[in-house]
């Protein structure tokens, strides 16, 4: 018998990490522990390291990030990333295109709320 | 020359076995692209770009259970029976003989020489697939005594007969080798083992993780040893265990990588040292097309030294034009 549906959201945020750490980024810089707090207290759920750098590679390779080793205290150091100018062009387009996506669906899940009324 | 789909095809093999897909595993997505090829009259490279990108691709879309440690000794010993398969037959209608003579000369160099074949050609690359780059080089140099040792026996060990060889149980063991080794693998029930020392060590991890990067997908040290300080730091703030933070070294290690632009391959996959294979190849083409030529087995000489230069010397014109446009664009 199957359980209760998996909670849909780290599908989600798996989906459209690559802008939620620019809109974070977009603050400050920051390392990637910090990274995956930030989004844990934004609510998005706790993002493993597993699924966190692979993605920070990818914006690093593609330069919407940059990134640099900052002594630690007794510590192994920490990597600090801090958002590019092309990476604030990026993030503003994305916004917009975001916005979009989201009230393309808000329509269309709106519809099927309706329907469920009818 | 328009390149063929088996031309690609074997080429694709060969990148998607450095991908971690063995045979059996590859051959499902080589049969779509030749039916894709076939229905839309494309050429592989047009549809699927280079053998490289085709099996970085494949590699990414195929489930992780899918992608097998990398079988190189398989493949090595693969290249190995049909070698001798060949290699008999054709010394058979050559000397017209339904034996070969076997002298303790013969019988050692021979043995050491595959040895040194097998160390030199499957063994650095299945060692750096399992994340084990240096002992990779240690192959080498491992080659390169079983190499001498085999020009010693071959030299000075007595050459007097002590028995013959027929040709057809050589052709039969090479045939039963090659059957046993294209067999389709049974499934398997067992979950792949973990290699030890792994689970739960971070430290372990950690290691195993930098040889993956370095040893598996070429990255060049430095930045193998850069993510691996970025984990420690991540697992020293977390205190998680990098198994439950990172999932397994294998399968971090290739999402990580995967977005890396740069990649250093070994010294022996480098475009100069395929160069420098394929001017060894013409001169002893040439030497065997004389040697040959001066024996009276023209027939031989013309047909199959003569084609296999002729091959050889292709492979070198196409790696040297590729090595210029890699340099051009860098």
């Amino acid at each position: 018998m199957a359980g209760a549906p998996p909670d849909p959201l780290a599908g989600w945020v798996r989906g459209s990490l690559e802008l939620a750490l620019l809109a974070v980024l977009a603050d400050g810089e920051r390392h990637g522990y910090a990274l995956a707090q930030q989004l844990a207290d934004q609510g998005l759920g706790q993002i493993r390291g597993g699924v966190l750098y692979p993605v920070l590679g990818k914006l690093e390779a593609a330069g919407s990030v940059r990134s640099e080793w900052l002594p630690g205290e007794g510590g192994p150091g920490r990597k600090a990333y801090a958002i590019t100018a092309a990476g604030r062009q990026r993030l503003a387009a994305e916004r917009a295109r975001w916005h979009e996506f989201v009230d393309v669906f808000d329509r269309m899940l709106a519809a099927t709320d309706r329907e469920g009324l009818r | 020359m328009t390149e063929t789909f088996d031309q690609w095809e074997l080429s694709a093999r060969i990148a998607l076995g450095d991908q971690g897909i063995d045979y059996h595993a590859a051959t499902p997505p080589i049969e779509a692209a030749r039916a894709h090829c076939e229905a839309t009259g494309q050429s592989p490279r047009e549809a699927f770009g280079t053998p490289e990108e085709f099996a970085a691709t494949t590699a990414d879309e195929l489930p992780a259970g899918l992608r097998a440690e990398v079988d190189y000794l398989t493949g090595q010993l693969f290249t190995l029976a049909t070698l001798v398969l060949i290699a008999s037959v054709f010394f058979a209608v050559l000397e017209r003989t339904m034996s070969f003579p076997v002298t303790p000369a013969i019988l050692a160099g021979l043995a050491l020489l595959a040895a040194a074949l097998m160390a030199s050609g499957g063994l650095p690359g299945a060692l750096r697939a399992a994340g084990r780059p240096r002992q990779a080089k240690l192959a080498y140099v491992a080659a390169g005594v079983l190499g001498l040792l085999s020009a010693t026996a071959f030299t000075t060990l007595p050459h007097g007969q002590i028995a013959r060889v027929p040709v057809l149980g050589l052709v039969a063991i090479s045939v039963v080798a090659l059957g046993l080794l294209t067999r389709a693998p049974k499934p398997r029930t067992r979950r792949p083992r973990q290699p030890r020392g792994t689970d739960g060590d971070p430290d372990a991890w950690l290691t195993r993780l930098s040889g993956l990067l370095v040893g598996r997908y070429d990255l060049p040290p430095e930045r193998a040893a850069d993510l691996v300080r970025e984990a420690r730091a991540h697992l020293a703030a977390t205190g998680a265990a990098p198994q439950d933070e990172f999932g397994s070294p294998a399968d971090y290690a290739r999402r990580v990588a995967e977005p890396e632009p740069v990649r250093r391959d070994p010294w022996w996959r480098t475009p100069p040292v395929a160069m420098l294979a394929w001017g060894l190849a013409i001169a002893a083409g040439v030497d065997t097309f004389i040697d040959w030529s001066a024996g009276g087995h023209v027939w031989s000489a013309w047909l199959v030294a003569v084609p296999a230069t002729a091959f050889s010397a292709g492979q070198l014109i196409r790696t040297a034009r590729t090595y210029r446009r890699a340099k051009r664009v860098a």
